[in-house]
């Protein structure tokens, strides 16, 4: 593993690294798939542009990214985030991207969240994390479900997905109910 | 075969669509073609609503396969029954 920062069964977390934007990352973010259910990649990314990207996380404090490696082979596999993060509520937003697309079972975006709301509630002493999506996407639906957030409110008709306008849905998970759930 | 291996195949025969007779003993994601992302996390909801459970951030990460599956949830329930 290199410089893992959360390790987990089967993948680890990691910043990213400058030797990244070589890589596949920036091509995730273009293809129509991957980024089907994202708001804000219409638009075709580039080396470049994933360059400025990583110039402009490497030293934030209100954006948490982190690479999803595979523990076995150090494969760079997806990347996932905290964002948004305000220190004085001590909230923040949560996302992840499974780039590569054998490993979208379900069995890796499971295990990212699981890793990403311990950093969350438990390194970074955060309160609350909040999570949106668009209501024509299923899994993150579920994702979320299983993970115990909430749906504290939608807006109506607010996204555009393939000719027509869905709701978009905000939830979010508290530290407390998160505590919870996790006690044995 | 036991009551709570007959509950899960049960279960994994709604969510992924598929006889009961069909799911193997090693039935895991690449070996169940269904077995995808959005059935995975279905599955678990399922799981949870079939057998009144809550799994743990740690658990869900562990459930890899039938096996382990019927692990996992006998474990819960005998906890439950003490």
């Amino acid at each position: 593993m290199k410089n893992p920062y959360a390790i987990g069964k089967s993948v680890y977390l990691r910043a990213p690294d400058p030797e990244d934007i070589n890589g596949n990352w920036y091509q995730w973010f273009s293809d129509p798939e991957v980024t089907q259910y994202l708001g804000d990649r219409y638009w075709p990314n580039t080396r470049e542009l994933q360059a400025d990207f990583f110039e402009s996380i490497k030293n934030s404090r209100e954006r948490l990214v982190l690479c999803i490696c595979l523990s076995e082979t150090d494969e760079h596999i997806g990347v996932c985030n905290l964002s948004a993060i305000n220190w004085v509520h001590r909230h923040a937003d949560i996302a992840l991207i499974i780039g590569e697309k054998k490993y979208r079972n379900g069995l890796v975006a499971v295990e990212t969240m699981s890793l990403l709301l311990n950093i969350a509630f438990n390194r970074l002493n955060l309160q609350n994390i909040r999570a949106s999506h668009i209501a024509t996407n299923p899994s993150t639906s579920v994702l979320l479900k299983i993970f115990g957030f909430r749906e504290a409110g939608r807006l109506n008709k607010f996204s555009y997905f393939n000719g027509d306008y869905f709701d978009s849905i905000f939830s979010q998970i508290s530290r407390a109910d998160w505590a919870n759930r996790n006690k044995r | 075969m036991n009551n709570i291996k007959e509950k899960i195949l049960y279960v994994m025969a709604t969510v992924f669509e598929m006889e009961i007779i069909n799911i193997q003993d090693d039935a895991a994601p690449g070996l169940v073609e269904a077995w995808d992302s959005l059935r995975h996390m279905t599955l678990i909801v399922s799981l949870e609503e079939e057998f009144g459970i809550r799994f743990t951030d740690d658990e869900m990460t562990d459930l890899l396969n039938l096996e382990l599956i019927h692990k996992i949830v006998s474990s819960k329930l005998s906890t439950c029954n003490i």
